[in-house]
């Protein structure tokens, strides 16, 4: 028997401890494969619209996903070192010298590395195809992408996990041989010291977190992103010591209620929570922080995505607009007319149609001068009551509302202005309707009464002038708006050359198409921070399940109902699993708070969708380790 | 009274075209109220497979065990595991105490799985710990104290709930010869002060001469039973005059 076949054996007899560690690995080199088959598509060089961005946000999400994986292999292997340290001292007592233990962990590794991207690699060749064909229903292509799964695909994912696991097991070779050999047969010797609580690192956990939290719900829009690297510090270094000098706080503290603790359930349960805690808390503080990292990465670009399109919506004034400026601009007039018949003909109900011939003026108000277009009043106030909002009211003539896009202004309200047209002039009071467009291009508009309007517009010079046209269409946004919309488009483009054309369901399509496919992309790498976390968990429940058997074996022989028994084990896992989600929800909520203030809206309910559709896949992993848990504790033979 | 019946107890293992030991054979045991039994044998002889099937965690091919003229065989699972925790005490070889409780709750353990009052679950403990003479570690865990201790806190547990009998599984097997005499000296100290009545299995004569009756299997079937008489000595000599006979050495479970 060579080392070879040992090595083999070795890696097949601890399956059942490697599968979720295996699984996770092959995973992540899925996505990778699937997110590197997108970046070097040669369709996705340009071409498609938002191919390019589709690209852009696979290489992002290929980097972040090496990235973890590198540290999460780091850090599982190292776990299963440790957890096999007495073996390796065993071998190296029946005589095998160490450049034989190398070459065994070399194999080891070899066939650990092979298997994964054995494994994650022909999953993404299998699910290439589908994830091509997802994206194209993304990005809204009139027919999918060919998959793609070129030799540079092959090359990048093996050479880029080739060497993620080779700087991994020469990380575990160099642990072991750290080691003298009785160190490595003590390694798992010593037991397991009741936990002391140190009253100031509670004190500074909790100081930690709070201020943490405290910055991110208080800080302001300007300097919050700045404080995302701080606060990330602050709050996972608080997780750790709040968590364990906490449990060891609270649960202690219930041991002590004896009218609490002596009765079965708690009797049995806080006592292993304590037992466990030095364990318990490491896992429990990682699975925390990647909980709260899944649920910030996604909340966060969930967010974005509903606010690019939310934005979209309300960016745009209208579902249509065309201007024209210049001497041809009163010819925009009979276009629009035909324009209107043109989107009844494709099927788009119109339920405002506006026109606007006018002109560029000099306002000055308040100290301040802007080009301002100039409306007449019932132009605004139809508008505005299209809206289903009341127009400001004027009282004389020479009244004007200033209808600006930022705001507020209240110092400018009521002030004098002046308005200079050519060589018109006029003065009178201004009101001010801050915070509104009559048109999406137009910041600034001036509204005059109408007959102050035509008067002024008459002296107009040619170059001054504007011409435009808005419409309000039903449906307005979607597939049937934006294609009916682009065959206008097509009709009208000859002959007009300068005009500016804005549709509502353009821009729309295009932010929910391009934020899509980076939503996407954030779904797939999110998930391998889940597999991660998933595995961490297996891997804590699989370490100590010889351990758990003889707890409830003993616990059976007593006399302990089985019932009881599944009810402690249940419990048990509750604490292990739920805990830590709880904990990084509250951490997310946070951030989703600091996320609001920079966006200037609140994204919370975004957030909490994306947290409840992780609990439901979080829930049914829990449901299904616990069903095996407890089939793995063999009671019933 | 009597507390402890087993009639005609067969247990058959490896059957299906395998080869089939009879482990025990038509085996039967009365044990009265008070009463002190050893259980000996050499390796293999059947004596695990009795102390199982009195346990209840075995069921027999043939015969019944009746704890307090109750019928074990007749009791479900879920009946069974209550009359365990409830009518029985048990003292295992490597104590089977539970790492994550202090001694004192492991003392506790039986009570508290009966939901009892707190208050009487603390006076019955540190009572019977004084008797045991272990108050002084109740609050430590178990991997702090000595074998010894952890053994006599075993026995604690076994007879803190008032069982019909408690069941012992070589319970100085794991103990050096000084700790395994203070550890009978308890024994026979609630078997005598307490009353409780106590089946043990052993394979140790010098424990078993702190018993009041000793029964020797051999092959699955009853062999031999020695009463006590006057002095533990003549009584340990007797035993080990039973045992030169048994042959097969007496070693093992």
């Amino acid at each position: 028997m060579d080392l070879k076949r040992v090595a083999w054996s070795n890696v097949w007899r601890n399956l059942g401890r490697y599968a979720a560690y295996l699984g996770s690995a092959a995973f992540a080199v899925m996505v990778y494969f699937l997110f590197n088959a997108v970046v070097l598509h040669p369709d996705f060089q340009g071409g498609y619209r938002g191919a390019r961005t589709a690209a852009q946000a696979m290489q992002a999400g290929a980097v972040v996903v090496a990235a973890f994986t590198f540290f999460f292999l780091l850090f599982a292997h190292a776990a299963f070192i440790r957890f096999r340290r007495r073996e390796f001292g065993l071998l190296r007592l029946m005589g095998f010298t160490r450049s034989q233990l190398v070459r065994l962990l070399l194999w080891e590794g070899l066939i650990t590395v092979l298997a994964a991207l054995a494994i994650g690699s022909g999953l993404g060749l299998l699910f290439a195809r589908l994830f091509f064909m997802a994206i194209s229903v993304l990005l809204q292509l009139p027919e999918p992408i060919p998959a793609y799964t070129g030799p540079g695909v092959w090359l990048r994912t093996i050479a880029v996990f080739g060497a993620i696991f080779t700087v991994v097991s020469l990380q575990s070779i160099r642990e072991v041989m750290k080691h003298s050999i009785a160190g490595l047969l003590r390694a798992r010797r010593r037991t397991k010291e009741p936990p002391t609580y140190a009253r100031w690192k509670a004190a500074t956990g909790t100081i930690l977190l709070g201020l943490g939290y405290a910055w991110a719900a208080l800080g302001d829009q300007e300097h919050m992103l700045l404080a995302a690297v701080p606060v990330t510090l602050m709050v996972s270094t608080g997780t750790y010591l709040l968590v364990h000098e906490g449990s060891i706080a609270l649960l202690t503290r219930l041991r002590r209620n004896q009218r609490r603790f002596y009765r079965p359930v708690p009797f049995l349960n806080l006592s292993q929570l304590l037992f466990k805690l030095k364990d318990n808390a490491r896992t429990l503080t990682s699975v925390t922080l990647l909980v709260a990292v899944i649920l910030t990465a996604m909340g966060t670009t969930y967010s974005v995505f509903a606010m690019a399109r939310e934005d979209a919506r309300v960016s745009y004034v209208h579902s249509l607009e065309l201007s024209r400026i210049g001497e041809k601009a009163p010819e925009l007039e009979d276009d629009a007319r035909r324009l209107s018949s043109l989107l009844q003909e494709q099927g788009l109900e119109v339920q405002h149609h506006w026109h606007l011939l006018t002109a560029w003026a000099d306002a000055r108000f308040a100290g301040m001068g802007t080009p301002s277009l100039l409306v007449p009043y019932s132009l605004y106030r139809d508008m505005r009551q299209a809206a289903g909002e009341a127009a400001l009211p004027v009282q004389a003539p020479t009244d004007a509302v200033l209808v600006a896009a930022t705001g507020p202004l209240e110092d400018v309200d009521g002030e004098p202005y002046t308005v200079t047209l050519g060589d018109q002039h006029l003065a009178g009071r201004i009101r001010v309707d801050a915070g509104r467009r009559l048109f999406t291009q137009i910041s600034w508009a001036l509204v005059l009464a109408d007959e102050v309007f035509a008067a002024l517009l008459a002296g107009a010079p040619e170059d001054m002038r504007i011409a435009l046209a808005a419409w309000t269409t039903s449906p307005d946004i979607g597939r049937p708006a934006l294609e009916a919309q682009i065959r206008v488009q097509e009709l009208l483009a000859a002959g007009s050359g300068n005009d500016v054309f804005l549709s509502r369901a353009e821009i729309y399509d295009r932010q929910v198409s391009e934020w899509a496919v980076v939503l996407f992309m954030a779904v797939f790498a999110s998930l391998v921070f889940f597999a991660a976390c998933c595995s961490l968990l297996y891997f804590r429940l699989y370490t100590e399940i010889d351990d758990d058997r003889r707890y409830y074996r003993r616990l059976a022989d007593l006399g302990v109902e089985r019932s009881l028994l599944r009810q402690v084990s249940r419990r048990q896992l509750m604490t292990v699993f739920f805990v830590p989600f709880i904990i990084g929800s509250v951490h997310f909520t946070f951030a989703m708070r600091a996320l609001s203030t920079i966006a200037g809206q609140t994204v919370l309910h975004h957030a909490w969708l994306v947290a409840l559709g992780y609990l439901a896949l979080y829930g049914a992993y829990f449901l299904a380790i616990q069903g095996f848990y407890w089939r793995s504790l063999r009671l019933n033979s | 009274m009597r507390v402890l019946t087993a009639q005609g107890l067969t247990k058959v293992y490896g059957s299906r075209g395998r080869v089939v030991t009879r482990a025990l054979d038509n085996f039967s045991l009365e044990v009265e109220q008070g009463e002190f039994v050893g259980i000996m044998g050499p390796s293999g002889s059947g004596k695990t497979t009795l102390l199982n099937l009195l346990a209840t965690i075995d069921r027999p091919t043939s015969g019944t065990v009746a704890v307090e003229g109750r019928v074990t065989s007749q009791m479900t699972e879920q009946e069974l595991a209550l009359f365990r925790r409830k009518r029985l005490g048990f003292v295992f070889q490597d104590f089977n105490l539970l790492d994550s409780l202090t001694i004192r709750e492991n003392m506790a353990l039986p009570l508290v799985l009966d939901r009892q009052p707190p208050a009487l679950i603390r006076k019955r403990v540190e009572a019977l710990a004084q008797r045991l003479g272990i108050e002084k570690i109740l609050d430590r865990f178990p991997d702090e104290v000595s074998g010894g201790e952890q053994q006599r806190a075993a026995a604690g547990r076994a007879v803190i709930h008032e069982p019909a009998v408690v069941l012992a599984d070589e319970p100085t097997g794991n103990l050096d010869s000084r700790s395994s005499q203070a550890f009978m000296e308890i024994l026979r100290d609630l078997n005598t002060s307490l009353k409780v009545t106590i089946v043990m299995v052993t394979h140790d004569p010098f424990a078993a001469s702190y018993c009041s009756r000793v029964v020797f299997i051999r092959d699955g079937a009853l062999y031999n039973e020695i009463h006590r008489g006057d002095g533990r000595q003549a009584f340990f000599q007797q035993i080990l005059d039973v045992l030169a006979l048994l042959g097969g050495g007496s070693s093992g479970s």
